[in-house]
C-alpha cells in the first residue's frame, strides 16, 4: 500500500535524492524526492505535503528563493533549508524573516536528519490540531452566547406570557373572594378559595422558575453589601411569627450579638429565610421553630441554623432535598403546595455567598436546616 | 378618604386586565379612565388630570417606557405620578431611568395594589 506522501525533497543532485528516498524508506510517511521546481510545484499541488526540504544551491533558483514561494502557497508547510556551511549567513537570514523553520547541513547525519523531519511532521501535525481546536472552541463559544441571548429572551417572554393571563385569572378570583363585587355564599367561597390556591401557587412556581433560571445561568445580580446579619434573620423571623402563630407554633430567635456587620445579599439572603422559615413551618404540626445564629470567627463564618419539631425526613431523602422538583412524599400531601424549587434557590444563592447550606434530621426527631456565610470577602461574584 | 374622589388613568392593552383592575379600583372609590396604549393615553390626558397614571409597559403603538419620555417635562421629571404595572421580569431597575413613583408587578395582590395607589394619592396631596 503506498504511504501518504508527506515530505518532499528538491535537490538538483539525484544522488542526493537517491539517498533521502532509501533514507525514509522505512519511515511512516511518504517520501516525494525531485530535481526540479517544475517538479517540486506538481508535488506541492497534488499531494498532502507538511515538509518540504530543499537544496539551497540550484540551478533554477536559491532554496531560499523556493521556500518563499512554498510559503506564499502553502503557509503551513514547515519549511526546511538543506545547505553546506557556505551559505549559512543565507539560512539564518531565511530562518529570521520566517520564511525557513530550520536548515540541516551538508553532510548529514542519518540519525540526525531522520529525527529532524520527524519533528517536524510533528510540530506541523501540533499547529494544525490546535488551530482546529481554537476553530472548535470559537465556534462553541459562539453557540454558547447564542444560547445565552436565547436563554434570556426565552426567559423574560414566558414570564411576561405567563403572568400576564395569570394576573387576570387572580384579580378576577380575589375580586369575588374579598366581596367587593357583592356578596358570595361559603360553597362558592370554598371554591373560590381553591381556585386562588392553585392561582397562587402557580404565581410561586413561575417566579421560582425563573429566579432559577436567572441564578443558574450566572445573570442575577447579586447586591453585595455590608448588612447586619442578626437584623436581616430577626426581620425575617418577626415576619413570620403570625405565620407560626396563625399553626400554634413558637417562633423562637437566639441571636449572637457578637456577629459584626459583613457583606451579604440581603435580599437573597431574607429570601433564604423566608424559604427556611416558611418551610419549618409549614411541616411542623406542633412545638415549634427555633432559629439560632452562631458567630464562628477562628472558622470565618456565620452560621444560621432553622431547628424545627416536625416529624424529621428520612436518612433516604436528605440528599435529594436540594435538588429541583424533588419534593419529598410527606412534603407533597402538605396542603400549601410548594413549588419544589424553593431549596435549590436557597443552595444557589447561599452558592454564590461562597456558603454552604445542609440539613441534618432523624425521623421523628425534627430537623435542622444550616447555612454558613463567610465573613470574609472571598467569593466570585 | 377625604374630599373629591382621586383620579386614576389606567393603561393597558390588556382589556380583561383593564376591566379588572378598573372594577378593583372603582369599588374603593377611585374614578377610573382607561386607555388600551400610550398613545390613547396621551390623547386621554389633554381632557382628563389623572392624580395617578397606573402604566404597563408592553402595549402596541406605544409603550409604556415611550409613554413616560413623553410626559417628561423640561426638569427630566414626570408630568404625573405614575405607577408601573407589569408582568415583565427584570425591569426593577426602571426608576433608574424615569422617576416613578411606584412599581407593581402581575399578578398582584389586590391588598398590595390599593396600598400602592393610595399611598402615591395621599402624598401628592
Amino acid at each position: 500500500m503506498a504511504k501518504e506522501i508527506q515530505v518532499l525533497f528538491i535537490d538538483d543532485e539525484s544522488d542526493i535524492i537517491d539517498s533521502m528516498k532509501r533514507l525514509f524508506m522505512r519511515e511512516a510517511y511518504g517520501v516525494a524526492g525531485v530535481t526540479r521546481i517544475e517538479d517540486a510545484r506538481r508535488v506541492l499541488s497534488t499531494e498532502k505535503i507538511k515538509v518540504v526540504v530543499s537544496d539551497q544551491r540550484m540551478p533554477e533558483m536559491e532554496g531560499v528563493q523556493f521556500l518563499k514561494e512554498v510559503k506564499q502557497q502553502h503557509p503551513d508547510s514547515i519549511r526546511i533549508l538543506f545547505t553546506g556551511y557556505t551559505d549559512i549567513t543565507a539560512a539564518e537570514e531565511a530562518i529570521n524573516l520566517g520564511e525557513v523553520y530550520r536548515f540541516l547541513t551538508k553532510p548529514w547525519k542519518s540519525s540526525e536528519l531522520v529525527s529532524t523531519i520527524r519533528q517536524a511532521i510533528e510540530h506541523y501535525d501540533l499547529v494544525i490540531e490546535s488551530r482546529k481546536r481554537k476553530e472548535e472552541l470559537e465556534i462553541a463559544h459562539k453557540r454558547l452566547k447564542e444560547m445565552y441571548e436565547m436563554q434570556k429572551e426565552f426567559t423574560s417572554t414566558v414570564s411576561h406570557e405567563l403572568r400576564t393571563p395569570l394576573a387576570s385569572i387572580k384579580t378576577a378570583i380575589d375580586l369575588v373572594i374579598k366581596r367587593m363585587v357583592g356578596d358570595i355564599n361559603a360553597e362558592q367561597q370554598d371554591i373560590l378559595e381553591r381556585a386562588k390556591r392553585n392561582v397562587d401557587r402557580l404565581k410561586r412556581l413561575i417566579d421560582d422558575i425563573l429566579d432559577l433560571m436567572k441564578i443558574e445561568s450566572g445573570r442575577l445580580q447579586m447586591n453585595f453589601q455590608s448588612h447586619d446579619l442578626v437584623r436581616v434573620v430577626q426581620d425575617a423571623v418577626e415576619f413570620h411569627k403570625p405565620f407560626a402563630q396563625s399553626r400554634g407554633l413558637a417562633l423562637t430567635l437566639e441571636p449572637d450579638p457578637t456577629v459584626a456587620p459583613f457583606v451579604f445579599d440581603s435580599d437573597r439572603i431574607t429570601q433564604v429565610m423566608n424559604n427556611l422559615l416558611n418551610n419549618a413551618i409549614k411541616f411542623t404540626p406542633q412545638g415549634g421553630v427555633t432559629v439560632k445564629i452562631e458567630n464562628h470567627i477562628q472558622g470565618n463564618h456565620a452560621l444560621v441554623s432553622i431547628k424545627d419539631t416536625g416529624k424529621g425526613i428520612s436518612e433516604e431523602d436528605l440528599p435529594k432535598l436540594f435538588r429541583k422538583f424533588q419534593q419529598l412524599e410527606s412534603a407533597t400531601e402538605n396542603q400549601e403546595g410548594g413549588t419544589g424549587l424553593g431549596l435549590a434557590i436557597c443552595k444557589e444563592i447561599v452558592t454564590r455567598h461562597a456558603g454552604k447550606i445542609w440539613a441534618e434530621s432523624r425521623p421523628g426527631e425534627g430537623s435542622t436546616f444550616s447555612f454558613l456565610l463567610p465573613l470574609e470577602e472571598r467569593r466570585n461574584s | 378618604m377625604t374630599g373629591a374622589a382621586k383620579n386614576i388613568l389606567l393603561v393597558d392593552d390588556d382589556t380583561d386586565l383593564q376591566f379588572l383592575v378598573k372594577t378593583t379600583l372603582s369599588c374603593s372609590g377611585f374614578c377610573v379612565e382607561t386607555a388600551n396604549n400610550g398613545l390613547e393615553a396621551l390623547t386621554r390626558l389633554s381632557s382628563f388630570q389623572p392624580d395617578l397614571i397606573v402604566l404597563d409597559l408592553n402595549m402596541p403603538q406605544m409603550g409604556g417606557l415611550e409613554f413616560c419620555r413623553r410626559i417628561l417635562d423640561e426638569t427630566g421629571r414626570l408630568r404625573y405620578q405614575v405607577l408601573i404595572f407589569t408582568a415583565r421580569a427584570n425591569v426593577e431597575n426602571i426608576s433608574q431611568t424615569f422617576p416613578i413613583s411606584g412599581f407593581m408587578s402581575k399578578p398582584f395582590e389586590i391588598d398590595d395594589l390599593l396600598r400602592e395607589v393610595n399611598r402615591i394619592t395621599a402624598a401628592k396631596a
